[in-house]
């Protein structure tokens, strides 16, 4: 029995050897190419998100979906690596001084995959068709109309100046061909048609659960990508997508190793890409339920919790430590007095006293009353290094006197308990007191996002999860959001910094490193998309 | 089960087939109701928002009526019980709704899926089957010896050892050393053709297929092992002994097929067990089969597939369990009485 067994094995593996095409995926230069790049055939991208379709409808993660999606559809301008605009379908873009008229003149001959002509009148109905049909990345209701003096001129009249108009709408919206959506009604069941856009790869093949292929697009206005086919396969978990990544079955993955395996993933012929990112993890207290309704209360925990500490043990140092003025201490609106988090165990244990918490039975726990210093953290069970962090936190708050009961729950169940419900058209209530989970590199990219996740108002305070509520936050948060002139902008936005430090509504805790491991054989000119990802266009594009 | 007619004269199998039927079907009927509320149920007893999951959870920046609106198109407005209704009418139109996430018909969704499923755990059932049955009766004639302790350890280990365990074990020792098997999916995503994909196909099967079979060849193991000590020693074997047959005759001609009565049993019953295996081994190899897909709903709060996708399952299983039922008479002579 066991003798045949290995026979079928062998047989099996003989199979296999004849059955495995050419790789295909050898580097080879291309003949009379200007530049010293390669032209690779075939690029195997383990995709570990459950991608469906990839319309502005049907899409679903950010990295790598929206970025998938980008290498079908064109922007208007586009965010380099390091996170700056640039011009990208527009030659350029300017505002006239009040900022609410906004003049984009497109490049010439851009076509989309069909070969008819990109024009303004594209970039108009995709404006009109989104504001029919809302999707929440891109809500237009400022954009009052889209003139089009000439096909290659496209104009934007808003009804209020938009500070971050440059970063979204203009460098996020896909410009999608009229010809093709105007005959299609409900864009959300867009999930079995091809899409067609103007970008540098067509998707030419795509079945759920299973595969994304792309081809290149050789006539691309900026000159051919540099690779001819990406195939994506869908790998469910990211362990067999890393193992895959190892064995050479892919040649990279869309998802970042856990700092312990970096090493690992650093020999033979393995590599990782990637950087310090600006997706975080946050410490998010419910404002409306005490006793975290008091600042000092919230001041106490950010206090006692161990920023550098849970880098160095949960991240093994791959990461870096938040700021306690909310935004990332390398953008360039960062208030520099609001940069560095102070571990203080002692500052929170006379914060503690001072709203006249005591540990009065010697448990270790500190009461008043009845009510004892005790509370369930949520977190999320599907990322190891927000367990790990949950503990940690647990066990730094320990020592102030404050016992926290680490609850890791599955995404969804987690996000419906720290969301406000009014996302969903009811009364804000998180049905949480304090809470740990992580906010995506886009949160950090645009500061218009602290309006969204600090206002008050249940309109413009969308984020907030922890129920926030300082008229004069929204008072700065409203004169920003409409200051052209960046300077002024960035005073404002160093206001609210303040605020937000005192107050303390949510606490920034780490940045965990990106670590993105690929084959180097296969390719090894990754371009790490700060704070998101090393699958986009700058990847795939010969710099000119 | 016996009335007079016991004893009068040979039974007439196909009349017996029925009365049998019809004590079962109603029996099965009501099961398959309780598991269609049930399956109705338990997705809308997670917390989460279905069109918060769809919409992206920053749904909030979108005005009211675009939230209301989708709620409509999902039917979501409705009460539950309408809900409920609509989902009852549909299972006896043999409609089983539309999936939120897909946007395409479940019915459609399964079809696609649980082909690659039934493949996985029917090989998974056979092999799992005649390994145990195998090994079982080697070791019974060999009893007490090394190998029959060493198969006891070893398949009593197994049987304790989660699947995903198994698998992902599988995963990362081939991954690392032994990469000629896939280590992903049920088919390449080349497109090859003809006799080169079912080779393709069945390449895929190995680790998923062997992931099962290693959680599950324990159980058959164990129980032919324990029916097959039992009919050892009984007389007929001490007479097939005494006739002076060799003891592998023995074990395999006169032992195996008086003990296989269990086993059969279990065979069907585990079906059940094999397919709950299949939903976490399916995710370890991103095998596209039926778990894939119910495990994403899941997360998405995909109602219409998890109350279509765990019906069908359910009907799978029950109909397995008939089967079992109806085949049990015509294997043991005792109960056709």
């Amino acid at each position: 029995m066991r003798r045949k067994l290995i026979a079928l094995f062998i047989g099996l593996g003989l199979v296999a050897s004849a059955c495995s095409s050419d790789d295909g995926d050898s580097a080879e230069p291309t003949p009379g190419a200007t530049t010293t790049i390669p032209q690779v055939a075939t690029l195997r991208f383990a995709n570990t998100s459950a991608e469906k379709n990839i319309t502005p409808w049907t899409q679903g993660s950010g990295y790598p979906g929206y970025y998938m999606m980008t290498l079908v559809y064109d922007t208007l301008a586009w965010l380099d690596p390091d996170g700056k605009p640039q011009p990208w379908l527009a030659r350029e873009y300017n505002a006239d001084s009040a900022g609410l008229r906004w003049t984009v003149r497109l490049h010439e001959g851009v076509t989309f995959h069909d070969g008819r002509p990109l024009t303004s009148a594209d970039v108009k109905f995709t404006v009109e068709y989104l504001q029919k049909n809302a999707r929440p990345r891109w809500v237009l209701t400022n954009i009052d109309r889209v003139e089009t003096p000439d096909p290659l001129t496209a104009i934007f009249v808003l009804k209020e100046p938009k500070a971050s108009f440059v970063l979204n709408p203009l460098a996020d919206l896909p410009i999608i061909p009229q010809h093709i959506w105007s005959s299609i009604e409900k864009p959300l069941e867009q999930t079995t048609q091809l899409p067609i856009g103007s970008g540098p790869y067509k998707l030419v093949e795509y079945v759920e659960n299973q595969v994304h292929r792309f081809q290149a697009n050789p006539d691309y206005f900026k000159g051919r990508p540099v690779v001819n086919e990406i195939v994506m396969p869908y790998i469910a978990t990211t362990q067999a997508a890393f193992t895959a990544v190892q064995s050479g079955q892919a040649d990279a993955a869309s998802a970042s190793l856990t700092p312990e395996l970096k090493a690992q993933f650093n020999q033979g012929g393995l590599k990782t890409a990637g950087g310090s990112g600006y997706r975080g993890w946050y410490l998010y207290m419910n404002t409306g339920r005490a006793p975290f309704d008091k600042a000092e209360f919230r001041q106490a925990m950010a206090a006692a919790v161990n920023n550098d500490d849970i880098v160095a043990t949960a991240l093994l140092g791959a990461g870096a430590t938040g700021s306690p003025g909310f935004v990332h201490r390398s953008t360039p609106w960062a208030n520099p007095a609001t940069r560095d988090g102070r571990h203080d165990p002692n500052r929170a244990r006379s914060l503690l006293d001072g709203l006249g918490y005591r540990d009065t039975d010697n448990d270790g726990v500190r009461e008043m009353g009845t009510t004892k210093l005790e509370f369930d953290l949520i977190t999320r069970n599907n990322d190891p290094v927000a367990v790990r962090a949950a503990e940690l936190i647990s066990q730094s708050v320990a020592q102030v006197g404050v016992k926290l009961n680490v609850t890791a729950l599955d995404q969804t169940t987690a996000g419906s308990r720290t969301w406000p419900d009014y996302a969903i058209g009811a009364t804000p209530k998180g049905d949480y007191t304090i809470a740990l989970f992580s906010w995506a590199a886009a949160v950090q990219q645009d500061p218009d996002f602290l309006r969204s996740l600090f206002h008050s108002s249940t309109a413009l305070g969308t984020l907030n999860r922890s129920g926030y509520k300082n008229p004069q936050y929204d008072d700065l948060a409203d004169q920003q959001t409409k200051a052209v002139d960046e300077a002024a902008r960035n005073r404002i936005l160093g206001q609210m910094q303040d605020i937000l430090a005192r107050d303390m509504p949510a606490y920034p805790l780490f940045y965990p490193d990106d670590i993105f491991p690929y084959q180097a054989s296969a390719f090894d000119r990754w371009v790490y998309y700060k704070g998101v990802g090393i699958l986009n266009k700058a990847t795939l594009l010969a710099p000119r | 089960m016996s009335d007079g007619a016991a004893g009068r004269g040979r039974p007439i199998h196909g009349h017996r087939t029925l009365r049998r039927l019809a004590v079962k079907v109603p029996q099965y009927v009501l099961i398959v109701l309780v598991a269609a509320s049930a399956n109705f149920a338990l997705p809308r007893l997670m917390r989460g928002d279905p069109v918060l999951v769809l919409l992206g959870e920053d749904a909030g920046r979108l005005p009211p009526e675009a939230i209301a609106k989708e709620k409509e198109d999902l039917g979501l407005d409705r009460p539950l019980v309408v809900q409920y209704g609509r989902y009852l009418s549909g299972l006896v139109e043999g409609d089983l709704g539309y999936s939120f996430r897909h946007r395409r018909p479940v019915s459609t969704l399964l079809r696609e899926r649980l082909p690659w499923t039934i493949l996985l755990v029917g090989s998974a059932l056979l092999v799992s089957t005649l390994l145990g049955v195998a090994l079982a009766a080697l070791a019974v004639w060999r009893r007490g010896r090394r190998r029959d302790v060493a198969s006891l350890a070893v398949c009593t280990f197994l049987e304790s050892t989660p699947p995903f365990w198994i698998g992902l074990l599988l995963l990362i020792w081939f991954g690392a050393n032994l990469n000629w098997l896939p280590l992903f999916g049920s088919v390449s995503v080349d497109r090859s053709t003809g006799l080169e994909r079912v080779g393709d196909i069945l390449l895929h099967l190995v680790l998923p297929g062997a992931t099962l079979v290693l959680s599950s060849v324990g159980a058959t193991f164990l129980l032919a092992r324990a029916s097959l000590l039992g009919v050892v020693r009984d007389d007929y074997v001490l007479v097939a002994r005494a006739k002076g047959l060799r003891e592998r005759t023995i074990a395999f001609r006169h032992a195996l097929p008086a003990a296989s009565l269990p086993i059969a049993t279990s065979v069907l019953l585990r079906v059940g067990a094999l397919a709950g295996g299949a939903v976490i081994v399916e995710r370890v190899f991103s095998y596209r089969g039926v778990g894939t897909l119910l495990l994403e709903a899941s997360f998405g709060r995909d109602y219409p597939v998890l109350q279509g996708g765990l019906f069908v399952l359910t009907l799978l299983v029950v109909g397995v369990n008939l089967l079992g039922d109806l085949l049990y008479p015509r294997l043991d002579p005792r109960v056709r009485r």
